[in-house]
Parts: C-alpha cells; sequence; structure tokens
C-alpha cells in the first residue's frame, strides 16, 4: 500500500488571501459580531456576518464564474476555511453549501437548477443542510428507507431524516430517498439523491436537544412532498456511485482537527506567564501533533488540487483528526492543573475546557465514524 | 518517497535489495554482512552524498541526499551510512577532507564554551556506532559558530551503551580537549546538526514504518486462524488503519521537515524548529504506537529472533533516542510558542 502525502507549501497568493481574510475577521471579532470563545454571540449576528462574508466573494470562492462563483484554486478556499475554523466564526449558514451541497450541484444538478440556486449560494442568501441519517439508518446509510414514489410530473417523498443539523433554518436540504428496491446483487442499488425545497407543503421539521444545550440536531418529516424531475441530482436509483469521491472533499478540511483550536490558543495564553518544562512539553507535544495533522490535510488539498481522488489519505486525515480535537480539552484540563497559579487566564480555560468537552463526542461520530473510517481505510488496503 | 528515475536512489536501492534483504541480515551470524554492506554503499560514494565535488563527494542536493534516509529507514540497516553521510556534512561546511571508513559525529553536549572547558574532559550524548567508527567528528560550542574536529577514534575514550536494538552506542569523551586542533566555523551551529540529524532519523523511524507497514499487511493476508486470514477480522482491519494512520503521520511530518530544512536559507528560523521538532516528537510517538500493532498482529512469530519484523520495529524505537528524544524536543517547541516574544500560535502554525 502506498500511502502519499507529499509535502504541499502553500503560494504566495494563498497567504496574501490569509492575510486578508485575518483582517476581515478581526474587525468582526472587534465590532462584537461574534466571539471566538462564545458561540452564543455569533448565533445572534450570522445573517449579517454570511452577507459580509459574501461580498467579500468568499462563498462559491472556487466555482465556475458562470454561476457567480471565483474560480479560484482549491488551496485558496482552504486558507479562507482555516481561519474562521481557529476563531469559531459563524459560519454555519453557509458552511455546508459551500464546502458539499454546491459541489454536489455543479458535479450532478441540471442547468436550470444550477443558474437559479448556486448564485444565491454565493449571495449568502440560501443556506442547505445534508438528509443522510434516519432513525435506522445512520452509519449503514443503504439502510435509508425514506422513499420518492412516482408521481405526476416528478416525484413524492414520505418518510423520516433524524440528526440533520439546522435543517429548522435551512432553504434546502440534499437528501438520499429510496426510489427502488436494493438488489441482491447490490444492497447500494435503488437510492436517489434529491434536492428538497424546505418550504415545500408535507415537511414538518422538529428540533431535538443536544447534550451541549444547543438545538441545531432536527428531525424532519416528509408526508408526500411533491418534487419536481428537474430536482433528481444525478442518477435514478444509483446515488452509490456519486457518493465516495465528495467523501474525499468532506473528510480531509481543517475543520476536522480545528474544532476546539480556542481550547489550545487558551491553553498558550494561560501558559504563557507561568509555563514551566512540564508545560512546555505538554503544549510542545499538542502543538507537533497539530502541526502534523496540518501537513496531512493541505497534502490531501493539493491531492484533490491536482484532481487525484485520495480517498484513503482523506479518511486517515479525518480519523486521527477528530480524535485529535477530542482529546484536546482532555489534554489542556490536566496541564491546567500543572500550572501553579489560578489566573484569570486559567480560569477562562477551564470553563472553555468543560463546554468543549460537551461538544467533543461528536467529532468522531458526524461524516463518518471512526469505525466507518478505519473499515475505509482497510479497504483501502486490500483487506476487505 | 523515493524519486524515479534518480540514478543515485535507484542505485542504493539495488545495493540495499542485494546485500540488506531482511532474510541476510536474520541469517547473519557475524558482522560479515556489516562489512559487504558498508563496502558496497560507501562504493557508491554514500558517506560522501553532500560533500562538495572538491572534497571528493557526490555533491548532492540536501532534499535529495535527504530522501535517501527514507530509503535506507526502509531497509532498517544496521550499517553507519546515515552517520557517515552526516559526519561529511560537518566536515565539508568546515572544509575539511573526509576520512575513509566508518565516521560518526559527537555533539559534545551540553555544548561547551570557548575557553571554558579546555583542558577538561568534554563528553557527548551517547552517539551510535562510535564503537565502531574509524573516526568520530567532534562538533563543540564556539564564540562564533561551532568548532569542528576529527579524530581517530584511538584519541576519544567511548563509554558504551547499548542501544535499544542491540547496536552500539558510546558516550564520546574527549580529555585535553583544548589541545585538539578544531576549526572554527563561524556558519555552522551545533544545532544545525542536531537539526540535520532529527531530520535524518525522522526520515528513517519514517521508511522503517512504511516497512513494518508492508510486512504486517502481507502476514495479516497469509495466516489462517479460526478458518480464514485474520485480515478478515474487522478486529485486526481496525488495527491496521490506526497502523496506516501512524504511518501516514510519520511520512507526511518527516517529508515536511526535509523539505523545510532543504528549502531553508536560515535554519534559526523558528519555522524550521516548528518543522523538524515536530517530525522528531510525532514520528517518536508513531513509532510506539506502530511498533505495538505490527507485533500484535505478527503474534508470537513477530517475537522470534530469527523473524526480521524487530529489526525493523527495535530500530525504529532506538532511532527516537537519537539527536535529541521527543521529550528533549517537546519542551523546547512547547518554551517557543509559550515566549511572550513570539506571534501567536496560529500565525506560527498557518505560516508553513
Amino acid at each position: 500500500m502506498a500511502l502519499r502525502f507529499d509535502p504541499i507549501r502553500l503560494p504566495a497568493a494563498c497567504q496574501q488571501l490569509r492575510g486578508e481574510v485575518r483582517r476581515f475577521l478581526d474587525q468582526e471579532i472587534a465590532a462584537g459580531t461574534f466571539d471566538p470563545q462564545d458561540p452564543s454571540v455569533g448565533a445572534k449576528n450570522e445573517d449579517a456576518f454570511v452577507r459580509r462574508v459574501a461580498e467579500k466573494g468568499w462563498i462559491g470562492y472556487t466555482w465556475p464564474r458562470e454561476y457567480g462563483g471565483r474560480e479560484r484554486s482549491f488551496l485558496e478556499r482552504y486558507v479562507i476555511t482555516e481561519e474562521m475554523r481557529v476563531v469559531n466564526a459563524p459560519t454555519r449558514k453557509f458552511f455546508v453549501a459551500d464546502r458539499q451541497s454546491g459541489p454536489v450541484l455543479i458535479r450532478y444538478g441540471s442547468e436550470q437548477i444550477k443558474n437559479s440556486i448556486l448564485p444565491r449560494i454565493v449571495r449568502g442568501e440560501v443556506t442547505f443542510c445534508i438528509g443522510m441519517s434516519e432513525p435506522d439508518s445512520g452509519s449503514d446509510l443503504f439502510a435509508a428507507r425514506a422513499r420518492a414514489k412516482r408521481a405526476e410530473g416528478g416525484w413524492a417523498l414520505s418518510g423520516t431524516k433524524i440528526w440533520t443539523s439546522n435543517a429548522h433554518f435551512a432553504d434546502y436540504m440534499i437528501g438520499l430517498f429510496r426510489t427502488d428496491a436494493a438488489t441482491s446483487e447490490n444492497r447500494r442499488h435503488g437510492l436517489t439523491s434529491f434536492l428538497v425545497d424546505m418550504k415545500s407543503p408535507g415537511i414538518s421539521v422538529r428540533n431535538i436537544g443536544q447534550m451541549t444545550g444547543s438545538k441545531e440536531f432536527c428531525e424532519v418529516h416528509f408526508d408526500n412532498v411533491a418534487v419536481g424531475d428537474a430536482y433528481v441530482i444525478g442518477e435514478v436509483d444509483g446515488a452509490w456511485k456519486q457518493a465516495t469521491s465528495e467523501l474525499a472533499y468532506e473528510r480531509s478540511g481543517p475543520e476536522r482537527f480545528l474544532d476546539t483550536y480556542q481550547v489550545l490558543a487558551q491553553l498558550v495564553a494561560a501558559a504563557q506567564s507561568q509555563s514551566n518544562s512540564t508545560i512546555d512539553h505538554g503544549i510542545g507535544r499538542l502543538v507537533a501533533q497539530l502541526h502534523t495533522l496540518r501537513r496531512m490535510s493541505l497534502s490531501v488539498a493539493g491531492m484533490l488540487e491536482a484532481r487525484h481522488e485520495p480517498v484513503a489519505e482523506a479518511a486517515i486525515v479525518k480519523d486521527l483528526g477528530t480524535l485529535w480535537e477530542q482529546g484536546l480539552p482532555q489534554r489542556a484540563r490536566e496541564l491546567a492543573s500543572m500550572l501553579a497559579e489560578e489566573t484569570p487566564e486559567v480560569v477562562t480555560l477551564r470553563a472553555l475546557v468543560d463546554r468543549t468537552l460537551r461538544v467533543a463526542p461528536k467529532f468522531t461520530i458526524q461524516g463518518g465514524t471512526t469505525e466507518i473510517l478505519r473499515g475505509i481505510i482497510a479497504r483501502s488496503m486490500g483487506l476487505r | 518517497m523515493a524519486q524515479e528515475g534518480n540514478p543515485v536512489l535507484d542505485a542504493v536501492d539495488r545495493v540495499l535489495k542485494d546485500f540488506a534483504d531482511p532474510q541476510i541480515i536474520i541469517k547473519a551470524t557475524t558482522d560479515e554482512w556489516n562489512g559487504a554492506l558498508w563496502k558496497a554503499l560507501e562504493e557508491l560514494g554514500l558517506p560522501g552524498l553532500w560533500t562538495r565535488e572538491e572534497l571528493g563527494g557526490l555533491a548532492m542536493s540536501l532534499g535529495e541526499g535527504l530522501n535517501v534516509c527514507a530509503l535506507l529507514g526502509r531497509h532498517a540497516i544496521a550499517v553507519p551510512i546515515a552517520e557517515a553521510m552526516i559526519a561529511n556534512w560537518v566536515l565539508g561546511a568546515a572544509n575539511i577532507q573526509a576520512p575513509s571508513g566508518a565516521v560518526v559525529t559527537a555533539l559534545l553536549w551540553p555544548v561547551p564554551q570557548a575557553g571554558k572547558a579546555d583542558g577538561g574532559v568534554w563528553r557527548s550524548e551517547p552517539t551510535l556506532f562510535a564503537l565502531q567508527a574509524k573516526h568520530i567528528v567532534l562538533v563543540a560550542g564556539g564564540s562564533e559558530g561551532a568548532r569542528v574536529a576529527v579524530v581517530p577514534h584511538e584519541r576519544v575514550d567511548v563509554q558504551p551503551v547499548e542501544s535499544v536494538a542491540g547496536e552500539g552506542r558510546a558516550v564520546v569523551s574527549v580529555r585535553d580537549a583544548g589541545k585538539l586542533e578544531w576549526e572554527a566555523v563561524p556558519q555552522l551551529e551545533p544545532t544545525h546538526v542536531l537539526l540535520l540529524g532529527a531530520t535524518v532519523r525522522s526520515l528513517q523511524i519514517a521508511g522503517a514504518l512504511e516497512a513494518m507497514l508492508g510486512m504486517t499487511l502481507e502476514y495479516a493476508q497469509q495466516r489462517v486462524a479460526f478458518g480464514k486470514t485474520i485480515s478478515k477480522f474487522q478486529a485486526v482491519q481496525q488495527r491496521m488503519a490506526q497502523l496506516g494512520g501512524e504511518v501516514a503521520a510519520a511520512i507526511a511530518v518527516s517529508q515536511s521537515a526535509a523539505e523545510a530544512l532543504a528549502s531553508a536559507t536560515d535554519y534559526a528560523d523558528a519555522a524550521v524548529w516548528l518543522e523538524v521538532a515536530s517530525a522528531k516528537i510525532r514520528c517518536g510517538e508513531a513509532a510506539e504506537a506502530a511498533c505495538a500493532i505490527a507485533h500484535q498482529v505478527h503474534g508470537a512469530i513477530g517475537f522470534a529472533a530469527e523473524h526480521p519484523l524487530h529489526r525493523f520495529t527495535l530500530r525504529a524505537l532506538g532511532w527516537r533516542d537519537d539527536f535529541g528524544d521527543e521529550v528533549f524536543w517537546a519542551k523546547r517547541l512547547g518554551k517557543l510558542v509559550t515566549s511572550d516574544r513570539q506571534a501567536p500560535l496560529w500565525h506560527f502554525l498557518a505560516s508553513r
């Protein structure tokens, strides 16, 4: 098995863009739009924030110009994503569409849909959610039971999607529905991807409280929801063919290890005035691990830019990355207790650690569990 | 990662396949194979890989030479060829003609300052192959840059400290150091040798881990238990995937450090330290995890003396100790980011 992680250095244009994004975000923080350590501030201002990000042209940055994009490189988008993620910018109104839904529409959508929807994503006007999981179908996507039945002029959708983040305010969902039974030769047969207008009659959305106290998880119920033929995304019964190549983009990005970065930043701030060799050692290890993850993730980004499909490498980045970001608050908690003085910075660190511990379990579940990822890696090694 | 079509790399690869096949290494009960391998690699000019042509070297770029180190790691060889490359790199910087035969670098550590320890005894950290080397390149601090001297092994005292892989390491000590012929090398710092050595070891570890992954994969697909190959068990597959992840991390970070060092204009640059320290730390961590999994999947056979696996695992574990172990580098890296003169951590990380 050949694992390739060639060193990537970001071109000067990327680092220049980084400076621009950083200045923009610094201004937004200074203006009180969001607080890197308190997500509740950003939640109130995210509509205004998304518009200003869109004015910069940073949504759909890699997309074709004819749909409003800037046709910039994947590495430039990478830089924008990392800068937003390390300061916890309130990106949930556009992140899913920018990373996933838009690229899916560009590849599989009809011209009519591309022309009508992509420019609105770029302008920050529409929000997407992803309808994959169901009450009896999580990691095992091909167990999906929500149905799409032939109806006049298109399809009628029925069934339930669950754990759908942000469905309560999303304008559209790209969801997986069963259009045919699986066959004995191919259990992945029979699923079709649909673009669904979330304002369609027959859709009801219920929020589900999370252990963090927030409620962006949703249960989405479909009761004979009418969808036109033009809203089929890709091949009828053949959604499984579409899934794998997109996953490399979804799995290897900086959001797979930077979600808890503020904990490390605060740990360094708390240690600055009173470090010792034990603390230095602990922080040094964390920095080395994070640097390594960045090198791996950037290397995959470079391969994607070169139109390779590094499926195993991307799965490895997510496996190692999510475990790292999950473990970070645990390590910071220990190091905080090795600091001699309980300064205000340490008090802030402990509170941040506690809040982060409540979020941490989800990192190794969402977007492919650790176990599923390792199955993919094992398959690429020829073991299954 | 081996570059296709590089004649030196190809030649080294051929020699390693001919003389350092794991089975040959295992069967050898004397040091004879060792001598034959050394001779073949010396004939290729490998010790002088980084040495300028005027001094009789191959004048290969640092980056290309570092690729050779990853290759040496993949074969986990036990001849001091990487050590000779480093020693001759130091001699090249000091404009000293390299001696023939095995030669290693002894970093006198903590680096004594000029004048301070003259006449006293200077000691090195345990240095791999210092027992077998015919010559020792001594590197010490100076008022301006490093001081370098090359001495025959009779001139130094060696106190053996066996490595985890059972190889000859030794603390090198020098009496009457002040009486040696030191060459002052203003453009070289002892820390430069440390950075190069740590990068070389990181690449060797990553190479050995890559080889272990290959061996372990092959074994898992051959070994039958409970009526099927053990590769069909999910528990084994999950462990193999973890092994793949650790190997990937070691490859990525060591390759990045190699590129950073090869393109550096100033070794004092904090970014070079970030790259090299991270590589040495993370490759050390990967060695721990990967060696454990490789042995676990192999079961009892991997523990047998005549099985080649331990040649790779023990060397990967042993290489962690040279040119600063994980703790050495983590303390320095941590100190770098917690010092108040440093830019915010993220700006530092994202500069790479």
